[in-house]
C-alpha cells in the first residue's frame, strides 16, 4: 500500500534540487542583448523580427496570426486558433523563451547563444 | 477493520476489469474537468487525470496502470478533438513514459509515493519536450524550458502524489485487494 516517503527518496529529492538549482544557474546566465525573435512554422523559418523596432505586424505567409513587438519583447496578439494559449501566454523577452502552437506547428522564439542578425523587412499591419 | 470491508461477488479478474474500467472513466472526468482550468503556459498543467494511473498501479498493477492510461488518453482525444494529432502523440509519449518510469521506481520498494508521483510528472514532460524538439518543431530552442518543468513537476507531482495517497489510504480502508 502507498506510503508517503521511503529512505530512497532522500537521494531522489537531493538530485532533483540539484539538478533544478544547476539548470536555473545555466538559465540566468544567458544575459546577452535581445535584438530578434524568429518566427518558424513547420519547421522552416519563416521570418525574423526586430525587437529593437515596436509596432503589430502581420506575416503574409501566416494568415490569421498577428504579432505585436515593442522594447525588446514580442507576443502573439491574436490568432484564429481554438485554444488561444500561444495568445494568452503573452510576451517572450529573453534568450531561450518560446512561444509555441501545437496544432499549428508554429514555434516562435528568442534565439541563445547568437549575435543579432539582420531582420527581413518588416511589413506592419 | 476487515468485517467493514466490502465483500464482492465478482471474481478476481471481474474485480480488476470493473476496477480498470472505473478508473478509466475516473482519468477521463478529470481530464475534462482539467480542459477548463486555464492554463497560462501550454505545458503548464496540474496531470489530474495521473491520480486514476497512480491508484491503479498501487492498487492494482503496472499492466491496469498502462490500459488506464492509454484509454484515457485516447478516449479523452475524441472528446477533446485532436485524435492522432501532434498533441496526441505528445500526450501518449508522455503518458507512457511517466508510467514506465513510475512502475520501475514502485517495483524498487525504496521510494515513497511522492517522489514516485514527481518522477512520473517529471518523465511525463521530458517525453513531451523530448517529441517537440525532435519531431513537431525539431528546434532544441525548447529545451530552454526544461527548467522551468522540474520545477512544475516537483509541485504538480508533489501534489498529485499526495491526493493519491489519500484516497488510496481510503479505498486500502474500504475494499479487499484483489
Amino acid at each position: 500500500m502507498s506510503v508517503l516517503f521511503k529512505p530512497g527518496d532522500f537521494f531522489f529529492f537531493a538530485l532533483l534540487i540539484g539538478v533544478t538549482a544547476f539548470s536555473f544557474q545555466w538559465l540566468f546566465s544567458q544575459d546577452e542583448p535581445v535584438t530578434s525573435a524568429v518566427l518558424e512554422v513547420e519547421g522552416e523559418v519563416l521570418y525574423r523580427f526586430d525587437l529593437r523596432r515596436q509596432g503589430e505586424i502581420a506575416i503574409d505567409a501566416l494568415p490569421g496570426v498577428d504579432f505585436s513587438v515593442g522594447q525588446g519583447s514580442i507576443r502573439i496578439k491574436h490568432n484564429t486558433c481554438q485554444r488561444q494559449i500561444c495568445v494568452k501566454g503573452g510576451a517572450i523577452a529573453s534568450p531561450g523563451e518560446s512561444i509555441i502552437c501545437v496544432p499549428q506547428k508554429i514555434l516562435l522564439y528568442i534565439p541563445a547563444n547568437e549575435r543579432s542578425k539582420a531582420p527581413v523587412k518588416i511589413i506592419t499591419g | 477493520m476487515n468485517e467493514a470491508k466490502r465483500q464482492s461477488k465478482l471474481s478476481p479478474d471481474e474485480q480488476r476489469e470493473a476496477r480498470i474500467a472505473g478508473l478509466i472513466v475516473i482519468g477521463l472526468l478529470m481530464f475534462i474537468f482539467e480542459a477548463y482550468l486555464p492554463r497560462p503556459v501550454p505545458w503548464l498543467k496540474l496531470g489530474l487525470a495521473n491520480i486514476a494511473t497512480l491508484i491503479a498501479l498501487y492498487w492494482i498493477d503496472w499492466r491496469a496502470a498502462t490500459t488506464v492510461t492509454v484509454f484515457r488518453i485516447v478516449i479523452g482525444s475524441f472528446f477533446a478533438g485532436g485524435f492522432l494529432s501532434p498533441g496526441f502523440f505528445l500526450s501518449l509519449s508522455g503518458g507512457l513514459l511517466s508510467i514506465g518510469l513510475m512502475a520501475l521506481m514502485h517495483k524498487s520498494g525504496i521510494f515513497g509515493i511522492l517522489a514516485v508521483s514527481v518522477a512520473g510528472a517529471l518523465a511525463h514532460n521530458f517525453a513531451q519536450l523530448a517529441v517537440a524538439v525532435t519531431i513537431l518543431f525539431d528546434n532544441d530552442v525548447l529545451w530552454y524550458l526544461w527548467p522551468y518543468m522540474v520545477l512544475t513537476a516537483l509541485t504538480t507531482g508533489g501534489v498529485i502524489g499526495w491526493i493519491s495517497h489519500v484516497l488510496l489510504r481510503r479505498l486500502a480502508a474500504d475494499f479487499e485487494s484483489l
